[in-house]
C-alpha cells in the first residue's frame, strides 16, 4: 500500500524524476548559452594566430533554439512542480486524521 | 563567479539548479570582458601613440575552455594587422615620409561585435532568471 504511494511507480516518484530531468535539460541549455560566443569548438585555446583570425561569432539559429528550449523547460518544470505539490497535498490530506 | 565560492550541501534537485546559476554567471562575466575590450577599442580608435610605441592595436577577446579546469575562460589577444596610413606631415606622430599610422580599429566592426556580446549577455541573463525562478518554485513544493 505504501509502495503504491511512494514507490518508484508512484505518481510522486514519476513527477520527481520529471523535475530532475527538466533540471538536467536546463543545465545543458545554460552550458550551451554560456559558450555561445566561444570562437572555436576546440577544448583548448587556439594558437595566437588562430585566435586573431577567430572573430566572435554566434550561431543565431542555435541561440534561438536554446532560448525556445529554455522557455519550454521552465514551463515543464513549473507544471511538474505544481503537480508534485498537489500530489503531496493529496497524500497529506489522506494521511491526516480527521476528527 | 570566483572559484572559491562553493555552494553548501543541498539536496540533488536543488544542487542541479545551482549549476546553471554558476554557468550563466560565468557566461555573463565573459560577455562583460567582451564589452570592456570593445569599449577600449572604440575609445582608442584614434590613438596614434601608445606606451608600447606605435599606434593602438585592436584587442580581441577570445573565450575558450581552460584546458586544466574546463571552466569558461576569456583572454585578450592583440590584432596585429597594420592600421590605415594617412598622409599628415604636420602630425607629431608622422614618420619620415609624413605618414601617420592610425589604429586598425573599424568602428562598424566593433559595433557589430558589441551587439553580439549584448545579445549573448541577455540570453545568459534570461537563463539565470529561469534558474532562479525554477529554484524558487522547487522550494515551494
Amino acid at each position: 500500500m505504501l509502495k503504491a504511494l511512494f514507490g518508484p511507480t508512484s505518481l510522486t516518484s514519476m513527477l520527481r524524476g520529471g523535475l530532475e530531468e527538466a533540471g538536467a535539460t536546463h543545465r545543458v541549455i545554460a552550458d550551451r548559452v554560456a559558450n555561445a560566443l566561444t570562437a572555436s569548438s576546440s577544448t583548448d585555446f587556439s594558437t595566437e594566430l588562430e585566435a586573431q583570425a577567430a572573430k566572435p561569432r554566434v550561431d543565431e539559429e542555435d541561440l534561438q533554439r536554446d532560448m525556445t528550449a529554455l522557455a519550454d523547460t521552465e514551463l515543464r518544470y513549473e507544471a511538474e512542480a505544481k503537480l508534485l505539490q498537489a500530489a503531496y497535498a493529496q497524500l497529506r490530506s489522506a494521511i491526516r486524521e480527521h476528527a | 563567479m570566483p572559484d572559491h565560492v562553493r555552494f553548501p550541501f543541498f539536496p540533488r534537485p536543488i544542487r542541479q539548479l545551482l549549476g546553471p546559476l554558476r554557468t550563466s554567471a560565468a557566461g555573463m562575466a565573459a560577455q562583460q570582458r567582451f564589452l570592456e575590450v570593445i569599449a577600449a577599442n572604440i575609445a582608442n580608435a584614434e590613438t596614434t601613440r601608445t606606451p608600447e610605441g606605435g599606434a593602438y592595436r585592436r584587442a580581441v577577446a577570445v573565450t575558450g575552455r581552460d584546458p586544466e579546469t574546463g571552466a569558461l575562460a576569456t583572454r585578450t589577444v592583440a590584432d596585429e594587422r597594420p592600421g590605415r596610413r594617412v598622409y599628415d606631415p604636420g602630425h607629431p606622430d608622422a614618420d619620415a615620409d609624413g605618414f601617420v599610422e592610425y589604429p586598425n580599429v573599424d568602428i562598424n566592426n566593433e559595433l557589430v561585435d558589441l551587439m553580439l556580446a549584448r545579445r549573448v549577455h541577455e540570453a545568459n541573463a534570461t537563463v539565470f532568471q529561469a534558474a532562479k525562478s525554477m529554484l524558487r518554485r522547487a522550494l515551494e513544493i
